[in-house]
């Protein structure tokens, strides 16, 4: 920072075509050996070399130069300048990539000439920065035609007086530009003239002069991608010296977005990151998957290691309005400086930070939005559904589920002629019996769901500073509404934040945060016995029939009244942060950062069962809630903190550049949890334990882990044309044993700027800039469960069985040990590679890569179930993912007032398991050879059509086989379909039929500037996975075969295209050419729907997550209400979405949702995404 | 670089060694755990569960799936929405269910670490019976659904040899089990305690019984089958039988409950609110909803929501004369179940609902079941294909009834299965003596109010299920499905006298004489009885006499281990 002070760079930006006349008055027919205006040779020179030189007219006033255009061939342009400008006491300074500035000899300071006598290839240094106001004095009482004299001074974001700015009255195109002090003096203004304030590397600025005499400036850095200062491990570093896999998605990106949370914003926003909803869907507060690159280990975790401004803590608990920048470091160099924390890669996420000598801004957003959910599927009318239903009876060989009687009066119910939900003379007798005997026709999933559910977001900050101290200060609140439409379910979070950074003196400054969470969730229990997810199992379980009222109006639907009626579950969490950093720089070039983060935070979770009268039909009262009233409260509280120390050295000698840095960090986490129970509550209104009487339980749990780690990296680049990197990682974690505790984890990297080699000059025009990357590293995985090296007896409380009239405490046997646990190693291969295309418009970042992960987890041996346990982990499989990303942006402005941009993500990976133990290869277990993903299925063979069809022996699955029923293939061709052995030497007619990873995942955005207008859209999706649905997933397959009346039949579903015979005489007719098998009411459908190619559903799909219109309100407007700056803006999240699914799918909850993939619920079902309508404003005062 | 790491660890580690030493705060380590007898308790106290105690009775309320849980699986009792595969012949291997030891590795955790214990024996002999009572109990279950299986005994390790060894004959392993509850009955406590405590010595020898019982009649049945032992040796385990029974019979600590109601006291068991002081009942789960363990039972039997009895069940049911409805001027015939009942055991209606039974008492109102009788049929809820209704276990106080929180307590052991095994052991072996039936059968008739059996005497039946065994043997196994109808025993009956091929195959079961009730969702056969799965068992059960008296070991167990054989005609 220091470097950059009093920058001497003296660049005068007058373009040659800002200089009027100067090539005009030169005579264009000079010819051989004759002097010619030395401006002439320079634009000459220009043409060919293709730049462009900025200089002071009177600098080159009278001046001329005998040089020859012809002489310049094959020479470097530093050296055609040399020869030019030297001897007329004249040097050039290199500004960007083919621009220079020309200045006189006596105007650089001295300590900025270089050795080799002048040429200066010192580039100008880009400083991070946020925000700039600009201080202007007040406009004069009346306006003057007259044309007069204006001055004043232009900054950087730092307050630096800025050399060289060129300012050009936009009317008369008549420019001069500031001196060292960055002030500037500019004759012949009129009041209503437009002043343009222009420098490399700086945003253009137009000023009004409305009629003052002295106007200051403040201008800011433009992002040119290059000078970027992008944040790393334990550091920051410019983007063009980088060496490692780093993508950085900057907080402008994010910003305006009404998504609820950093997951949802971050998805598809980075290749190769892919963020997936966990198994309670769209449930308002439901956390979300992180995973970068693909799956790295089979046991342990694979999860990046998320830090916020440096300390992993829960993503969804920051506020996204917060957010500066994101740094994704995605390979073995740009992470190995996290060792065993982050074998999967890091997210760097770091704050906003006040900013120098800008005074104070305060900024207010909101959103409103209102969601509704989507592809969430609805019922078919009662008859279709009680039809197809008895069908699968009938088929089974049973008697009708539904009785004539009652299709009869569905009939009637349908018609209008019968107005009773029920036979109030057969009434349901019991909670859930209306679903087997109503007549009613209800589509529930809609009832259960509301369509307008609104949700608010508002979040203040202020900013601001001097010099010395810089502020940030935000809070915000956030309050998703849930869907559904009896018994409310929220999600709340209140979060404050407070950055501080200050300058003791020149070499002590120090850095205070303080980071605040609030997050409420709010749900309505679940009925007794299970989850609040299994709501959804439930109202789907119904079929439209199901009466709502009882004959006398009361409620009799019990998902609705234990929804409506349930005690609360209640969770809320605390998580405060605080940071005490110092920085100290005794020397120039030396500095030590000290960094203590401590967090503490606390949940409570409370429930308080009650019992839910409910009516049945009879008139009789039943209960949908618990026997008794209670209150079950569970409290937990943990601490953290994390130290690290590190220092850096860095200098350059000759172009030589090196900085050392050396790191030691530790920490420690404890965690304690409390949970108990009373039943019996005095008052129903007061639900706590101590206003209980009734029988109790209490329990607890406690935790802590530690790691200490010693690391240090080595930076080397010579002219920031060639770069090498060597970091490394000593680490220790309690999670192992002693003896196989610690390990070292290193990593090399190097990178290549041809661009800025000479010979890549002759394309610089078009390839402004090219880099290649690659480096090799190897990284720990520590995570995995504490204590696993020790033999430890779980003991448990609340034995589910009464012995002596107690539920007493009761031990389990302990695991059998992995004693030699030690980290799953890592080892990563990257190429990369970064290139700007056409001016600067075009951007192509990609990287392929190879990660391996030997030592990982895996059972020692695929042993006998007669071992009565699972084999313990060791370090004995090897799994490898390769992939690539690619990262495509267009930006480009038309017209000073239109402007677009188009970003590309693309990112692919494929992981394949290289060892494991499973001798017999089994082709259940992982195997080497096995994709991760891939699905053994039979290869399906149509439909039986006719008795006694030609076909093979397929009693393997079933005694009997018919028309209507699934035909398979026999692959192995011995006339009998079977398994085999499930051994990849035995696997009968098994075969890979599908692979269920995410293949090309894709972030696309695209957006247009129009003046104050603006228009964004961003589009994620996966463009290639199969989707296996398991036997339960009846939003599939309609019929359940799991026995009772689980037929499912909903509208846009493809259930009903079931077989059917030619002479079918149902409401539904014939349907031979069905795409579903004939449909069973009991287990005899497993032998039709084992898992089989025609099941394999393409579950590829691009979704429209953001679309957004946005409106700049006029500065001048803005101005009248004391805003610097307003906008306003509507938003639509997930407004469309393309997939081949069916609709009674959804290509994100389906997964989530499955029971093949970690889903909760057998029916596969689960709280829907939502699209969300929003309105928003930011204004900043 | 590195070097330089190196040398600033060594420093840390000197000083920080204790930061990363981080044992659990919440678990106890295993070297320390089985010092004090205490340890042991709670160690036991996981074995005490629904899957290691099935459930004898109460099978609505227990998992469903495991067959041994209650009637479904066999000739008693039949369901609406499906048809018993095994039954059926419809299984696959694939079908096959866990070959699952996680609880022969926890008890055998308990026999390598207990002797760790310093204190006296006595102090926590207790457990270590309890230990060998759960050894015997977990392998009596594998048993019945394998056959031969791996007798294990010390915790196994990864590379424990006894992984990839054969399967031990089912008589090695029965006189395995026989010998644990041996041990049991040595250490465990004499008392009782109320029934609803720990395991004590009553329980060890009522389970040795039982598979005593089993493996004899299997050897005795199964010989010349697939499922034959080599070197069986029925009449071993018929001792071990009446030797235990004896025991038991002997110890005045068990009567059959009996406050000389014959018209209720059967029913009147199953529908107690406790059994602290009812010795009949050895063992029995108590249900609290304060405690959050919960029953269902008389909810779920309010209506019949699909099952139903079979007309095989109601027709072993004697004339009060002794007689079978074959032979006795006394019975009715089959006009309407009012009339079927009539001069019947007094079981047949404490089992089976008739019009006349009380259904709902609320206060001073009654409903009786007629309501329920008259709609049979006509709606899901009152499907009961064969028209025969549980009401055993039924308590029609609706005080009693709830969806989810009844506390009706459940019977997991009873003496009068004892007092059956000893009379059928004592009759396979041949000295079955009038004082002996007295003694056993006698009691359970008595309680009833039926006449005994007279050795000697004993009226021929010419529907015996097994006219080629004995007049005694076939009335005890008649006595055995009356007194124990719904229990859940009949199945393991089935498959321990090999009687699959009499009772099963080909076999279509059947109800009441249709025309008595409104509901026509079944077909009659034709001579007018409900014949509910005439279009789904055409030609009656398919079970598999040569393949299903046993479970398939599932494939993936035989590739892991080429040593194990799959059990016979999978």
């Amino acid at each position: 920072m220091a470097k950059s002070l009093p920058l001497p760079v003296l660049a005068f930006l007058l373009f040659l075509s800002f200089a009027p006349g100067t090539a005009k008055a030169q005579s264009p027919e000079s010819k051989k050996a004759v002097q010619i205006p030395l401006a002439k040779a320079l634009k000459d020179v220009g043409k060919a070399y293709d730049t462009k030189f900025v200089y002071e007219k009177s600098l080159l006033e009278g001046k001329t130069t005998s040089y020859e255009l012809g002489e310049i061939k094959g020479k470097k342009i530093e050296d055609v300048l040399k020869s030019i400008l030297y001897p007329k006491g004249l040097l050039f300074l290199y500004i960007k990539q083919n621009y220079y500035t020309i200045v006189s000899k006596d105007r650089l300071e001295p300590e900025y000439k270089t050795a080799d006598g002048g040429s200066s290839n010192t580039p100008l240094q880009n400083i991070s920065t946020l925000y700039s106001t600009s201080s202007q004095t007040k406009p004069l009482a009346s306006q003057n035609i007259k044309e007069h004299l204006v001055n004043g001074q232009v900054k950087n974001n730092n307050g630096e007086p800025i050399e060289g700015v060129s300012i050009v009255i936009e009317r008369s195109s008549i420019g001069t530009m500031t001196n060292k002090n960055g002030r500037y003096s500019i004759n012949n203004v009129i009041d209503n003239d437009v002043l343009v304030f222009s420098f490399v590397g700086f945003e253009t600025q137009k000023i009004p002069v409305e009629g003052r005499a002295s106007i200051d400036v403040v201008l800011h850095e433009t992002n040119t991608g290059l000078n970027e200062v992008v944040v790393i491990g334990y550091g920051t570093q410019k983007k063009i010296n980088l060496t490692g896999a780093v993508d950085v998605v900057s907080g402008d990106e994010l910003q305006n977005r009404p998504a609820p949370t950093v997951s949802q914003l971050m998805q598809g926003v980075s290749p190769n990151l892919n963020i997936q909803m966990s198994n309670h869907g769209g449930e308002p507060g439901s956390a979300s998957s992180w995973n970068l690159r693909g799956l790295g280990s089979i046991a342990g975790s694979s999860t990046p290691l998320i830090l916020v401004d440096g300390v992993e803590s829960t993503v969804d608990d920051l506020d996204p309005e917060n957010i500066e920048s994101i740094s994704v470091l995605k390979d073995a160099s740009a992470s190995a400086i996290y060792g065993s924390r982050a074998p999967f890669g890091v997210v760097l996420i770091t704050t906003k930070r006040g900013t120098k000598n800008k005074g104070t801004k305060i900024q207010y957003n909101d959103n409103f939005s209102w969601a509704s959910p989507i592809r969430f599927p609805r019922m078919t009318d009662a008859l279709t559904w009680a039809v197809a239903t008895n069908q699968s009876f009938a088929n089974s060989r049973l008697a009708p589920y539904y009785p004539d009687e009652q299709i009869q009066r569905i009939k009637d119910y349908a018609a209008g002629t019968l107005k009773a939900e029920y036979d109030v003379n057969n009434a349901p007798t019991s909670v859930w019996k209306g679903r087997a005997i109503g007549n009613a026709n209800y589509d529930w999933p809609s009832l259960m769901l509301r369509k307008n559910s609104l949700s608010q977001k508002h979040n203040i900050s202020l900013t601001g500073g001097d010099n010395n101290t810089q502020y940030y200060v935000s809070a915000g609140f956030y309050d998703q509404g849930g869907l559904y439409t009896y018994g409310n379910d929220s999600y709340k979070r209140y979060n404050i934040l407070a950055n501080l950074n200050s300058k003791v003196n020149n070499w002590l400054s120090f850095d205070f945060g303080t980071k605040y969470a609030q997050t409420q969730t709010n749900y309505p229990m679940g009925i007794v016995g299970t989850t609040r997810d299994y709501n959804f199992t439930s109202i789907f379980q119904f079929g439209p029939m199901m009466p709502k009222y009882n004959a006398n109006g009361t409620l009799q639907n019990p998902i609705l009244v234990a929804m409506k009626g349930s005690g609360r579950d209640v969770t809320a969490n605390n998580d405060l942060w605080l940071r005490i950093g110092t920085t100290i720089e005794p020397v120039k070039g030396w500095k030590t950062n000290v960094t203590y983060n401590y967090n503490i935070g606390s949940t409570s979770n409370n429930k308080n069962p009650i019992p839910i009268p409910i009516e049945l039909g009879t008139g009789q009262m039943a209960n949908v809630g618990f026997a008794n009233s209670g209150s079950v409260e569970g409290m937990g509280n943990w601490n953290y903190y994390i130290f690290n120390g590190f220092s850096s050295y860095e200098k350059t000698i000759n172009g030589h550049f090196f900085k050392i840095m050396a790191g030691y960090e530790q920490e420690l986490s404890n965690s304690k949890n409390l949970s108990g129970s009373r039943m019996n509550l005095i008052s129903d209104k007061v639900p706590s334990i101590n206003s209980a009487t009734g029988a109790s339980t209490l329990g607890s749990s406690a935790d802590h882990w530690a790691t200490e780690a010693v690391f240090g990296r080595i930076n080397y680049n010579f002219k920031e044309k060639y770069l090498l990197e060597f970091s490394g990682r000593y680490n220790g974690s309690s999670r192992f044993a002693p003896d196989s505790r610690w390990g070292f984890f290193p990593s090399v990297s190097a990178g290549y700027n041809i661009s800025k080699e000479s010979f890549w000059q002759p394309v610089k025009s078009y390839v402004n800039n090219l880099k290649i990357r690659a480096s090799y590293g190897s990284l720990g995985n520590q995570n995995v469960a504490n204590y696993l090296y020790l033999s430890t007896v779980p003991v448990s409380s609340n034995l589910n069985y009464i012995i002596d009239n107690v539920r007493p405490i009761y031990a389990q046997v302990p695991a059998i040990i992995s004693s030699t646990l030690t980290w799953e190693t890592v080892t990563t291969t990257n190429l990369g590679l970064d290139a700007m295309f056409l001016d600067n418009r075009l951007g192509l970042t990609f990287d392929l890569y190879d990660r391996k992960t030997t030592n990982m987890f895996g059972p020692s041996q695929n042993l006998p179930a007669v071992l009565g346990t699972g084999a313990p982990y060791e370090n004995n499989a090897t799994l490898g993912t390769k992939g690539f990303e690619l990262s495509l942006a267009w930006q480009d402005q038309i017209s000073t007032n239109v402007s677009y941009n188009v970003k590309l993500n693309l990112g692919n990976n494929k992981t394949t398991i290289l060892k494991y133990n499973n001798v017999n290869g089994q082709i259940d277990n992982w195997y080497v050879g096995k994709t991760y993903g891939d699905v053994w299925g039979l290869v399906s063979d149509g439909l039986i059509q006719t008795d006694g069809e030609k076909m093979a022996d397929q009693s393997y699955y079933y005694s009997k086989w018919g028309p209507g029923d699934m035909k398979y293939k026999d692959l192995n061709g011995d006339g009998k379909i079977n398994p085999g052995n499930r051994t990849l030497t035995d696997h009968g007619d098994l075969k890979i039929i599908a692979n269920t990873q995410p293949k090309y995942n894709v972030g696309l955005s695209a957006g247009v500037n129009w003046r104050g207008f603006s228009i964004n859209m961003f589009w994620q999706g996966v463009l290639k996975r199969d989707f296996v649905p398991s036997i339960y997933a009846n939003a599939f397959y309609g019929f359940s075969g799991q026995g009772g009346a689980q037929t499912e039949m909903y509208k846009n579903g493809t259930m009903l295209d079931y077989w059917r015979p030619s002479n079918e005489t149902n409401i539904f007719g014939p349907n031979t050419d069905a795409y579903f098998p004939k449909p069973y009411a009991n287990t005899e459908y497993q032998k039709n729907i084992q898992t089989q190619s025609r099941f394999v559903v393409n579950a590829a799909y691009m979704r429209l997550k953001n679309l957004q219109v946005g409106y700049t309100i006029p500065t001048r407007l803005a101005k009248k209400a004391a805003m610097s700056n307003a906008r306003v803006y509507a938003s639509v999240e997930n407004l469309l979405t393309i997939t081949k699914l069916p609709k009674t799918l959804d290509p994100e909850t389906a997964f989530a949702s499955d029971y093949n993939y970690g889903g909760l619920n057998n029916l596969a079902f689960i709280y829907p995404l939502a699209r969300r309508v929003s309105f928003g404003l930011n204004i900043t005062f | 670089m590195s070097a330089a790491f190196f040398s600033i660890l060594f420093l840390l580690n000197s000083c920080q060694k204790e930061l990363l030493n981080k044992i659990p705060l919440d678990q106890v380590s295993s070297n320390v755990f089985f010092l004090q007898p205490s340890d042991m308790q709670i160690y036991m106290n996981q074995f005490y569960n629904d899957a290691v105690f099935p459930v004898q009775y109460g099978s609505i309320t227990a998992n469903p799936y495991d067959g041994s849980q209650d009637d479904f699986n066999s000739d008693n009792e039949v369901n609406a929405n499906q048809i018993d595969p095994r039954l059926k012949g419809d299984r696959t291997v694939q079908d096959a269910g866990n070959w699952d030891f996680s609880n022969v590795r926890k008890i055998n955790y308990f026999f390598d670490n207990y002797k760790k214990c310093t204190a006296p024996f006595a102090s926590y002999q207790q457990y270590v019976g309890e230990a060998h009572f759960f050894r015997a109990l977990i392998y009596f279950k594998l048993l019945k659904r394998f056959g031969d299986v791996p007798w294990i005994t010390t915790e196994l390790q990864t590379n424990s040899e006894q992984l990839y060894e054969t399967r031990t004959a089912r008589n090695i392993v029965t006189d395995h089990i026989l010998l644990e509850l041996d041990s049991a009955a040595m250490y465990l406590t004499d008392n009782r305690n109320g029934g609803a405590s720990r395991i004590y010595k009553g329980m060890a020898l009522a389970l040795q019984t039982r598979v005593a019982l089993y493996e004899g009649t299997w050897e005795k049945y199964h010989a010349g089958d697939p499922f034959a032992v080599a070197n069986a040796q029925p009449e071993k385990y018929f001792k071990k039988v009446v030797e235990a029974a004896s025991a038991m019979m002997t110890s005045g600590h068990f009567q059959i409950y009996n406050t000389g109601n014959p018209s209720s006291d059967y029913n009147g068991l199953f529908t107690l609110r406790d059994y602290t002081s009812t010795t009949e009942v050895l063992f029995w789960k108590k249900f609290s909803t304060a405690l959050g363990i919960n029953n269902q039972r008389n909810y779920k039997l309010e209506y019949p929501f699909g099952s139903s009895l079979t007309k095989g069940l109601a027709d072993s049911y004697l004339c009060t004369d002794g007689k079978p409805i074959s032979v006795s001027p006394l019975f009715q015939g089959y006009m309407n179940i009012t009339e079927e009942m009539k001069n019947r055991d007094p079981r047949f209606n404490q089992t089976i609902f008739a019009p006349a039974n009380a259904w709902k008492i609320s206060g001073n109102d009654v409903q009786t079941w007629n309501d329920v009788y008259s709609k049979l049929n006509t709606a899901s809820n009152y499907y009961a294909l064969t028209g025969y209704v549980q009401l055993k276990g039924y308590d029609p106080l609706l005080i009693y009834h709830s969806t989810n929180f009844e506390e009706d307590p459940v019977i997991h052991f009873r003496y009068a299965e004892v007092l059956l095994n000893f009379a059928e052991a004592k009759a396979e072996l041949g000295t079955i003596t009038q004082s002996d039936i007295d003694n056993s059968i006698g009691l359970l008739r008595a309680r009833v109010g039926m006449p005994s059996i007279t050795l000697g005497s004993i009226p021929n039946d010419p529907d015996w299920h097994f006219p080629d065994l004995s007049p005694i043997v076939n009335e005890i196994r008649r006595e055995r499905r009356v007194e124990l109808a719904t229990e859940g025993f009949r199945w393991d009956d089935i498959a321990r006298w090999a009687a699959a091929d009499e009772l099963i195959v080909g076999k279509r079961p059947k109800g009441f004489k249709g025309s008595q009730i409104a509901g026509t969702a079944f077909p009659n056969d034709a001579n007018g009885f409900l014949d509910p799965f005439q279009t789904a068992l055409p030609n009656g059960y398919q079970f598999k006499i040569n393949r299903d008296y046993l479970d398939p070991i599932p494939v993936d167990q035989i590739v892991l281990n080429d040593k194990l054989t799959q059990n016979p005609g999978w």
